[in-house]
C-alpha cells in the first residue's frame, strides 16, 4: 500500500540523500575507528599535522562540501509544500 | 571580580532587553512556540547557538589545552551530525511540521500513542540535557563571578525563565542569534590575539605545541582513558543525536519554507565548522600562553582555560567580557531547551494527546508558560542535588537517547514504506528502555560492580532500536498508516517532474 506524506518515494531524492550521507558516514566511522583503536594515523602528514589531525579537518571540509551539493540539488528534486495551513 | 560583577549584571540586562524587543509582535501559540519567522542566515546563527554551549567554548579549549589532539576528538562527529540534520530531517520537518516533530510523524502515523511516546521521550531527553547544562552553568558562574552554587543556579534559572516567558521562541531566537554573533566575534578575537602574542601562524601554533609537549600534541594519545570504545560510542551518539535533539529540531520550524530550513542548516554547518576549528587552535594557544600546569590547576577539565587565556591576552576587562559571554551562552542554550519543551507539553501532550487536537490555543499558551515554570524548577532542583555528576557524560547520554529513540523513527518513516505504528512505538520503547538499563548496569551508576563495561551505550542501543522497529513492523499485520495527509496544502513540484 502506498504511504502518504512522509515517505520519500522519489528515487532521485533517495539517491541524492544516499550520495550525500552514505559515503560520509562510512569515511567518518572508519576514520574514527582507525584514530581510536590503531596507530596507523599517528605519523606526520603535513608539517606538524598528523594523518589523524588531517583526517579530522577533512571531516569538516567534507561536511561543508556535501552540504552545498545537497542544497544545490535538493531544490530541483525535493517535493515542496510551502506551509502546513492550520 | 568587581569588573566581572558589573559585566555579569550588564549581560543579564542586555539579554532581557533583547528578549523584550524581540517579543513585540510575537503573540499567541504560534509566536510562543515557533516565533514569527526568521531568515535562513538568522536561523543558521540560532541553530549554531543551540549547539555551541559552554561544552565547546570552555570544554573543547580546555581539552585541547590539556590533551592536545585527543581533546578535539569529542567534537569530531559534529559536522557529520549537522549534515545528517540538513539532508535527512530539515526539508521534511519544515514541510510537514508546524510546531513539533510530532506533527511531521503524524502525517504518516496519526496516533496519539506515538505522539505521546515521542513527546515524553523528547521531554526526558531535554530534561537530562538541561540538568547537565544547569549543573555546568552554575558551577562555572560560581567560579567566574564568586557566587554560591545555589545563588548561581537561581540567577541562571530565573533569568532564563523570564527571557522565555517574555517572548517564547521569538525572544529565544533573538538571544540565540546575538549570542552566536558575540561568540564568533570573541573566538576570532581570542585567536587573533593568540597568533599576535605567539607571532605564529595557525600551523606554527600546532608545531610549537608539538615541539613543547611531544608528538601527542597533534596526534592521538592512545593511553588516555577517554580514547577507545566510549569515545567512539559518544561520537556515534553525536552524529545521529543531532538530527533528533528536540531543541535543534524546533529551530527548523522557525523558518517559512523547506528550502529556508535546508539553507539555515547549511549556514549552521559552515559556522559550526569554522567555530570548532578555531576553538581547537585557541586550545593550543591556551597550552602555550597560559601553560598546561596553570590550566590544570585552575580546573580539573581545563574549563577555565578560555577565561584564563583571555585574562593573559587582554587583561581583566577582556576576561570579564568573556565571562559575561559564558553567561549569555548558558542562558541562550537553556532558553532554547525550555522553548522546545514548552512546545512538547502544550502542543503534543496537552493539545494533541489530551485535547485530541481540539484544545483552545490560548489555553495551550497558558499550559506552555506553566510548563516552563514547572520544568525550570524541576531541572534546577535536580541540578541542586546532582552537583557532582559527570557533565560530559550527561550531555552525551542525552544525545545517545535521542539517537536511539527519535532518530530511527524519523529515518524509517522517511525511507521505509512498510514502516508502521507498531515499529515506531517499539523503536522508541526499546531505545529508551535499553539506554536506561545499560546506564543502570554500566560504570556510571553501578561503579566497579558494573555488568556492562561501557559508559556510553549508544553503539548498542541504536542498532537495538532499529532491530525492534524492523521486527515489530514485519510482525504486525495491521497497516496503521494514514490514508490521507491532513491539513497540508497541495504539493508544488519544483524543477523537473
Amino acid at each position: 500500500m502506498e504511504q502518504p506524506g512522509l515517505y520519500v518515494r522519489d528515487r532521485r531524492q533517495r539517491r541524492l540523500v544516499l550520495l550525500c550521507v552514505g559515503p560520509a558516514v562510512v569515511i567518518f566511522l572508519v576514520s574514527v575507528l582507525l584514530i581510536s583503536f590503531t596507530d596507523l594515523l599517528d605519523g606526520a602528514a603535513v608539517g606538524p599535522l598528523s594523518w589523524a589531525a588531517l583526517l579530522a579537518i577533512g571531516q569538516f571540509v567534507l561536511a561543508v562540501f556535501l552540504g552545498h551539493v545537497y542544497v544545490s540539488k535538493a531544490g530541483a528534486i525535493v517535493d515542496e509544500r510551502p506551509e502546513v495551513t492550520s | 571580580m568587581t569588573t566581572r560583577l558589573v559585566v555579569f549584571v550588564a549581560s543579564i540586562v542586555v539579554l532581557l532587553g533583547i528578549a523584550v524587543v524581540a517579543s513585540r509582535g510575537s503573540r499567541g501559540k504560534e509566536g510562543m512556540l515557533v516565533g514569527s519567522g526568521v531568515s535562513s542566515f538568522g536561523n543558521g546563527l540560532a541553530i549554531t547557538g543551540e549547539f555551541a554551549s559552554v561544552a565547546t567554548f570552555l570544554g573543547l579549549v580546555g581539552g585541547v589545552a590539556l590533551s592536545g589532539f585527543s581533546g578535539f576528538l569529542p567534537v569530531l562527529g559534529v559536522p557529520l551530525g549537522f549534515l545528517m540534520l540538513l539532508v535527512v530531517v530539515a526539508g521534511p520537518l519544515r514541510t510537514l511540521g508546524r510546531f513539533t516533530l510530532g506533527d511531521m510523524l503524524a502525517t504518516k502515523m496519526p496516533s496519539r500513542g506515538l505522539r505521546g511516546a515521542i513527546g515524553l521521550t523528547s521531554l526526558v531527553i531535554s530534561l537530562v540535557y538541561m540538568i547537565g547544562q544547569f549543573v555546568g552553568a552554575a558551577g562555572l558562574v560560581s567560579v567566574l563571578f564568586g557566587f554560591d552554587y545555589w545563588v548561581a543556579l537561581l540567577t541562571i534559572g530565573g533569568s532564563t525563565l523570564v527571557l522565555v516567558l517574555l517572548g517564547g521562541m521569538s525572544s529565544a531566537t533573538a538571544v540565540q542569534m546575538t549570542k552566536t554573533i558575540l561568540l564568533l566575534a570573541a573566538s576570532i578575537a581570542i585567536l587573533l590575539l593568540v597568533l599576535a602574542w605567539t607571532r605564529l601562524s595557525p600551523l606554527g601554533l600546532m608545531g610549537e605545541a608539538r615541539d613543547r609537549f611531544g608528538p601527542t600534541a597533534t596526534a592521538p594519545q592512545h593511553t588516555l582513558s577517554t580514547m577507545g570504545f566510549d569515545t567512539f560510542s559518544a561520537t556515534v551518539a553525536t552524529i545521529f543525536g543531532i538530527s533528533a535533539m528536540p531543541h535543534l529540531l524546533v529551530r527548523l520550524l522557525t523558518v517559512r519554507t523547506a528550502d529556508a530550513a535546508r539553507r539555515s542548516s547549511l549556514v549552521a554547518i559552515w559556522l559550526m565548522s569554522a567555530y570548532l576549528l578555531m576553538m581547537g587552535l585557541v586550545g593550543y594557544g591556551a597550552s602555550l600562553v597560559v601553560g598546561r600546569e596553570a590550566v590544570a590547576a585552575a580546573s580539573p577539565g581545563g574549563t577555565a582555560a578560555t577565561v584564563q587565556l583571555a585574562g593573559v591576552l587582554g587583561g581583566e576587562v577582556f576576561a570579564a567580557v568573556v565571562a559575561g559571554l559564558v553567561f549569555a551562552i548558558i542562558a541562550a542554550v537553556l532558553a532554547g531547551l525550555l522553548v522546545a519543551m514548552m512546545g512538547t507539553i502544550s502542543h503534543d501532550l496537552y493539545g494533541e494527546v489530551l485535547g485530541r487536537g481540539a484544545a483552545n490555543p490560548q489555553r495551550q499558551v497558558v499550559v506552555a508558560r506553566v510548563g516552563a515554570v514547572v520544568l525550570s524548577l524541576v531541572a534546577a532542583l535536580l541540578a541542586l542535588g546532582a552537583r557532582s555528576i559527570n557533565l560530559i557524560f550527561v550531555g552525551s547520554f542525552a544525545f545517545g537517547v535521542a539517537a536511539s529513540t527519535i532518530f530511527p523513527v524519523v529515518l524509517l518513516s522517511l525511507y521505509w514504506r512498510r514502516f508502521n505504528l507498531a515499529g515506531a512505538l517499539w523503536a522508541v520503547g526499546a531505545g529508551l528502555v535499553f539506554s536506561v538499563l545499560l546506564l543502570v548496569f554500566g560504570p556510571v551508576v553501578s561503579g566497579a560492580s558494573a555488568i556492562f563495561p561501557f559508559t556510553q551505550p549508544a553503539v548498542f542501543t541504536i542498532p537495538i532500536s532499529f532491530a525492534a522497529a524492523w521486527l515489530a513492523t514485519i510482525a504486525s499485520r495491521r497497516d496503521t498508516a494514514s490514508p490521507a495527509v491532513p491539513e497540508v496544502v497541495p504539493i508544488l513540484k519544483k524543477g523537473a517532474s
